[in-house]
């Protein structure tokens, strides 16, 4: 059969972008060093099938926004609580992100301009594109993503001259650890980010089943580009000066020097942070607000999109007040609502939503009047 | 009416946001700087940068390099004293080459790399050379012949690394690499002044080798070539060498067209060897007054035999300078066994110095002629 | 909206009198005193018919806008030598006249003195026979017309060099004549409260969706303004997104254009008096499409439709891109490239910002000046531009020698995708003004914010930016390159959703 335009893909695209997003220019699995594409595939593997459970809980809950279904698993007032957890989360990952960006065009390239001013700019392009909602964000994205998987791919391709691959051995010289710390690091962040997407990947397309067709190619696709883009750095810094820059890719695409004209390619790195992070804020602030207005007992979730936005402004700075401490990543307590959100809570959902749905299967081959 | 609202408040943000164009500065309000380097000057460091400044209007626009110099308690400090002197907004970012006085560099060189990777418009692809014999300001006041600048001649040399094996051309991020990389040690290219008719012109030849973050000695232009091709870094030049050829000697002057480097550690009980072999393809590239017919195939094999033996030698006295007189393991043995045999590393990471020094190197060289320019034979002269 | 509030019929009718008299002196009377008072163009013929039932009548025409060879050959001469049987009277009079006397295919009857005005301001005759309340309108429209030639605004080296008329159904001719298939409908619509302006709708059956066709029809019956000049007007009053200076309603003067268009499913509105016709939906893609891309080989179309890609970018964000480089990240240009800039920027006056938006400003009053100028003073135009302003505003150091390069690339890449060039302004002006501010990011600003708009547009229900966004190679086989005619398989998803195929499968792969 001939390959039709399906939204699906406009899907991919946006959960590609939304991984990448802004956690390609940090120095992804840094503990592991030059074995952190053993890290990638470590997470790679053990994230699948939690990806794969978003995705059932996305078919499950079909048809319906993330809250709907958490009302009609668990009733009214728990589901309240949880959608407040799950709103708190996107909304504080908005914060960071921004954060980060602010951060990282300070410390690159604008020294002078002040990060709110940055924050606000973003504010108000991300107010704009939550106002016109999911689709329009996943157009955006699929035209966006051709232009930054071409410019990355040309930048790494200029940069293979300068890759050594013997920077990757000795492999495992330090043990399994670190490539398990890393791997735990990947998962947090960026992998399992995309259990804010529960809900919205249905609302891109009418087809039953289709959460996987896009939860799953998007998320491979950007691990594997993710995996190309560390490992490329790796081996063109090496691991030391991988280990010890805040933006390593940005160094390791810094490099490049061709004839003394295709040089300073750096700027690439801080494109594509740009348009991935403005699309990872623009989702959050989306799954922020639907699940805050859920919280609240609100019908519509529009009339929140203002107040929320304009409060990544000021939350920003409040998330990352510096470079280092962005970098130093979640502190403990933020590690543990990780935890919470991106494993135990979709388990718990994934677990009642299976047994109410085997219920009425078995209700309804009892009494085939059905009810 | 809501709508309206909301975009009249979007315009107020916008404009108070906006109002400002915080990083705009006019690229001629900006002094580049095209080089830079350190003099040490107890306990004071000596700053000193060329900068472009602009003559001539429009078309006729032509540059001339301005040295400035500054001393403060460190490098940061003091290329932020510049300023003033300079008059305008000093830019780094198009830095081509960093120099380091041998003072510093004996001192530490860390004081210096440290602030240059730390600064955001340092590019840390800046090349890193240590003046030999003379003090940076020195280097930097003397007049190179074809181009304005000595930043950017210094630059154009470095470029030239391709076809010369003199030096080794290192810029800063690597030289940091070899720095926090286990079981190597960092070599610099050294520049010296010369005088060439009457004027100082600044020469790029030799290494300066480092143990830890110090600098400790030098190596010549031939013991150059030679840590060239241990790293697998030569990738052109010429050499000449007395060859013999039918009974008489002949300086012949060869190119190198390429090399084939391996290294490789053995273990035999407690006892660590290294065995490096190297194949080298050379090209004759002149002969000097004399009739060696190339298509001889036994001379060509006896000459080769020569070459070879030429090079084992000078790889053997290479060697034994590093391991015993320095010490420092500039070739990265310590880095190959690390990588590829991790588990002895461990064994012997701890006390690297020591295994290195006594470390025995077997030497095995394997030379080919492989191209006699376009002569089979000499050009023979009769009556 | 409210200019379709007011009622349909509100159409001003004569006062007094509106049905036809028997008195043919009455209805002359009537006629020059009220409804062609103080028009000195319209003619009235006096004339009898044979003895011996002799009958006065009377044609009335408009000069120059009917065939006069037409109305004494075919309508005063038959008349003139036949006599009418006596015993006929009123409507079977009239009709004995069109069937046996009147020799021509069009010919209506009416009763009343609008329909007869009506009729002779668009170019019948109107015969009106004495002792008859019944007039005859025949068809003979023939006014001077503009012969069909090439369009000057899309002209092409290979293709056919027919380009639309003035007029209405010769334009809708031209359009039949390249699709010979019952299943083009062609449905006519008044709109103009005073201009009557016929409007055409074309489209073929099957392949255009219904309710794209019933949204074109709504949207077109529910203008209700006096007048429709030009396409233009039609297409201000139904397009989408009316304030966003993308176009989202097509604008062809090609037959050819037209009939490719509609056999992808979209529908063309023809416009009696220009030749310009407009198609619906519009996509952003057709911004950079042009109908030779289709004659041509496809590897060479591909590349043209790139270089328009390419065009379109660089007239768009050169001044903010060399604006952001320059004054916020030197850095990113090469050594030698930032030291001559910065030289030659030296003596300059002004600000940056401020050189660029004056050299962009200089550059649109010149091409403005020079669009609409009779071509023989054009030429001074251009000769001031090149040499007063570029020339000797470099020497006296007025504007640096890179912003003359800029403006200059600015200028020639935007004539390469002129479907956009004015939308290029004013996106230009804005990433000039997000990069004065915030550097390569506030250009990146600009650019997503106006992707964002884009995303959201949509024309006729189909969205904007549809098959650019399709990630598939079917979907994407007509965008930045065009695929061999067997490739392209499918009709574009959007546009007709229910036929797709336009590839039999015998021909799916090249035909040997």
């Amino acid at each position: 059969m001939i390959n039709e335009s399906v939204p699906e893909r406009q899907g991919a695209a946006l959960v590609f972008l939304f991984i990448i997003g802004n956690s390609f220019v940090f120095g992804l699995a840094r503990w592991a060093g030059r074995d952190l594409w053993l890290s990638f595939l470590v997470a790679i593997v053990l994230a699948l099938p939690l990806i794969l459970v978003y995705g059932r809980l996305d078919t499950l809950m079909h048809g319906q926004s993330f809250s709907e279904g958490l009302h009609r698993l668990f009733g009214k007032w728990p589901s309240r609580l949880v959608a407040l957890i799950y709103s708190f989360y996107a909304w504080r990952l908005g914060c960071l992100v921004t954060g980060n960006i602010t951060n990282f065009v300070q410390a690159v390239s604008l020294p002078d301009t002040p990060q709110v001013v940055m924050a606000s700019a973003y504010a108000i392009l991300v107010l704009w594109a939550v106002k016109e909602g999911i689709e329009v964000l996943a157009r955006f994205s699929s035209v966006m993503v051709i232009f930054v998987l071409l410019i990355l791919l040309t930048a790494l391709a200029l940069a293979t001259t300068e890759v050594d691959l013997q920077e990757f051995f000795p492999i495992l010289y330090d043990g399994f650890w670190p490539v398990f710390q890393g791997a735990f690091q990947l998962l947090d962040f960026p992998f399992l980010e995309t259990v804010l997407l529960v809900g919205l990947a249905n609302a891109l397309t009418t087809k039953k089943n289709s959460a996987y067709k896009v939860l799953i190619p998007g998320f491979l696709l950007a691990a594997f580009f993710l995996m190309l883009v560390a490992s490329a750095s790796v081996a063109i810094l090496g691991e030391e000066m991988y280990k010890i820059t805040f933006f390593p890719v940005f160094l390791a695409i810094a490099r490049i020097d061709i004839a003394l004209f295709l040089t300073r390619l750096e700027v690439v790195v801080g494109v594509t942070f740009a348009i991935g992070g403005f699309l990872k804020i623009s989702v959050c602030l989306l799954v922020a607000s639907k699940n805050l207005a859920h919280a609240l007992g609100f019908p519509d979730y529009r009339f929140l999109v203002t107040p929320l936005v304009l409060s990544i402004i000021p939350g920003s700075q409040w998330f990352a007040k510096s470079v280092m401490e962005m970098n130093l990543g979640a502190t403990k307590i933020a590690a543990f609502t990780d935890v919470m959100v991106q494993i135990v809570l979709p388990m718990i959902f994934w677990g009642v939503a299976e047994i109410r749905m085997s219920r009425v299967r078995k209700n309804k081959a009892g009494k085939p009047s059905g009810i | 009416m809501k709508k309206g609202l909301a975009r009249i408040f979007l315009l107020c943000t916008m404009t108070i946001v906006t109002t400002g164009c915080w990083d705009y500065t006019e690229i001629e309000l900006r002094d580049l700087v095209m080089g830079a380097g350190v003099d040490a000057e107890d306990p004071k460091v000596i700053v000193i940068t060329e900068m472009a400044k602009s003559i001539g209007v429009g078309q006729e626009a032509e540059f001339e390099p301005v040295v400035l110099t500054t001393d403060a308690r460190s490098l940061t400090s003091g290329a932020h004293n510049l300023a003033n002197p300079a008059g305008m907004e000093i830019f780094w970012a198009h830095a081509q080459v960093f120099l380091v006085s041998e003072e510093v560099a004996r001192s530490s060189i860390l004081q210096v790399l440290e602030p240059i990777v730390r600064a955001r418009d340092l590019r840390s692809t800046m090349y890193l050379l240590v003046t030999k014999d003379c003090t940076v300001e020195e280097v930097f006041k003397s007049k190179p012949p074809l181009v304005d600048g000595v930043s950017r001649h210094l630059a154009s040399v470095i470029r030239l690394s391709d076809v010369t094996t003199d030096f080794i051309p290192q810029q800063v991020w690597r030289f940091i690499g070899d720095l926090s990389s286990p079981g190597i040690s960092g070599t610099l290219p050294g520049v010296e002044l010369v005088h060439e008719g009457g004027a100082l012109l600044p020469v790029v030849r030799g290494a300066a080798v480092f143990k830890l973050d110090r600098l400790i000695g030098w190596l010549s232009k031939e013991e150059t070539q030679i840590l060239a091709l241990l790293k697998g870094e030569s990738e052109g030049g010429f050499f000449v060498m007395d060859t013999e050829v039918k009974g008489n000697t002949f300086p012949i002057t060869y190119e190198f067209r390429g090399s084939q480097f391996q290294t490789k550690p053995s273990v035999d009980g407690e006892n660590l060897r290294m065995k490096v072999s190297l194949s080298l393809q050379l090209g004759v590239a002149g002969v000097k007054g004399a009739d060696v017919d190339f298509s001889d195939l036994a001379v060509v094999n006896d000459i080769e035999g020569q070459v070879s033996r030429s090079f084992t030698r000078r790889i053997r006295d290479f060697l034994g300078l590093i391991q015993e007189d320095y010490n420092s393991d500039i070739v990265g043995f310590g880095q190959l066994l690390w990588r590829q045999e991790p588990a002895i590393w461990r064994k012997v990471e701890s006390d690297w110095d020591a295994v290195f020094r006594d470390l025995p190197v077997d030497v095995d060289v394997d030379c080919r002629i492989s191209f006699t320019g376009f002569h089979a034979q000499p050009i023979k002269v009769r009556n | 909206m409210f200019f379709w509030k007011k009622a349909k019929g509100e159409r001003s009718k004569a006062k007094g009198l509106d049905r036809l008299s028997t008195s043919l002196e009455i209805n002359v009377k009537w006629l020059k005193s009220n409804l062609f008072a103080d028009d000195d163009t319209i003619v009235y013929r006096h004339f009898r018919t044979k003895e011996p039932q002799a009958r006065q009548c009377v044609l009335i025409h408009a000069d120059n806008m009917t065939k006069h060879e037409f109305l004494s050959d075919y309508i005063v001469r038959p008349m003139m030598s036949s006599s009418l049987p006596k015993e006929l009277q009123g409507r079977r009079l009239i009709q004995h006249i069109t069937e046996q006397v009147i020799q021509s295919d069009g010919v209506a009857v009416f009763t009343d003195y609008n329909k007869l005005a009506e009729g002779v301001v668009a170019g019948s005759g109107a015969v009106l026979v004495e002792g008859c309340n019944h007039g005859i309108s025949v068809d003979a429209q023939g006014w001077e017309r503009r012969s069909v030639t090439e369009p000057q605004t899309e002209s092409v080296v290979r293709g056919p060099r027919q380009g639309f008329t003035e007029d209405l159904l010769v334009n809708v001719s031209l359009v039949r004549r390249k699709i010979l298939n019952p299943a083009l409908k062609v449905k006519i619509l008044d709109v103009g409260l005073q201009t009557r302006t016929k409007v055409a709708i074309v489209y073929v059956e099957g392949i255009a969706s219904k309710e794209l066709v019933d949204e074109v029809f709504q949207r077109i019956e529910r203008i209700e303004t006096d007048a429709i000049l030009e396409s233009g007007y039609i297409e201000e009053f139904i397009r989408d997104s009316p304030n966003c200076p993308f176009p989202t309603i097509g604008h062809t003067e090609r037959p050819d254009g037209v009939a490719g268009k509609i056999l992808e499913g979209r529908v063309a509105v023809l416009v009696d008096g220009t030749p310009f016709a407009l198609t619906m939906p519009y996509l952003l893609v057709e911004a950079f499409q042009a109908n030779e891309d289709y004659y041509h080989h496809w590897i060479a179309a591909s590349f043209h439709r790139t270089l328009r890609y390419i065009s379109f970018f660089l007239t768009t964000s050169t001044p903010g891109l060399y604006l952001a480089l320059v004054t916020h990240h030197p850095q990113l240009i090469p050594v030698n490239l930032s030291v001559s800039i910065a030289a030659a920027r030296k003596n300059v006056p002004f600000p940056a910002i401020v050189e660029v938006m004056v050299m962009g400003l200089v550059f649109e009053i010149l091409r403005e000046g020079g669009v609409r100028l009779p071509k023989p003073v054009g030429q001074a135009i251009s000769i001031v531009g090149a040499i007063v302003l570029g020339d000797a505003a470099v020497s006296a150091s007025l504007v640096s020698a890179p912003m003359i390069i800029v403006v200059g690339i600015t200028g020639v890449a935007g004539f390469v995708v002129s479907k956009l060039n004015d939308t290029a302004v004013l996106i230009r002006i804005l990433l000039v003004v997000t990069s004065a501010i915030l550097g390569i990011y506030g250009f990146l600003f600009g650019i997503m914010g106006i992707m964002i708009q884009l995303a959201s547009m949509e024309s006729f229900g189909v969205p904007y930016l549809s098959s650019l966004t399709s990630l598939t190679i079917q979907g994407s086989k007509d965008t930045i390159v065009r695929l061999p005619w067997w490739r392209m398989v499918l009709r574009p998803r959007h546009l007709a959703a229910k036929n797709r195929e336009r590839l039999q499968r015998k021909s799916r792969s090249k035909t040997k």
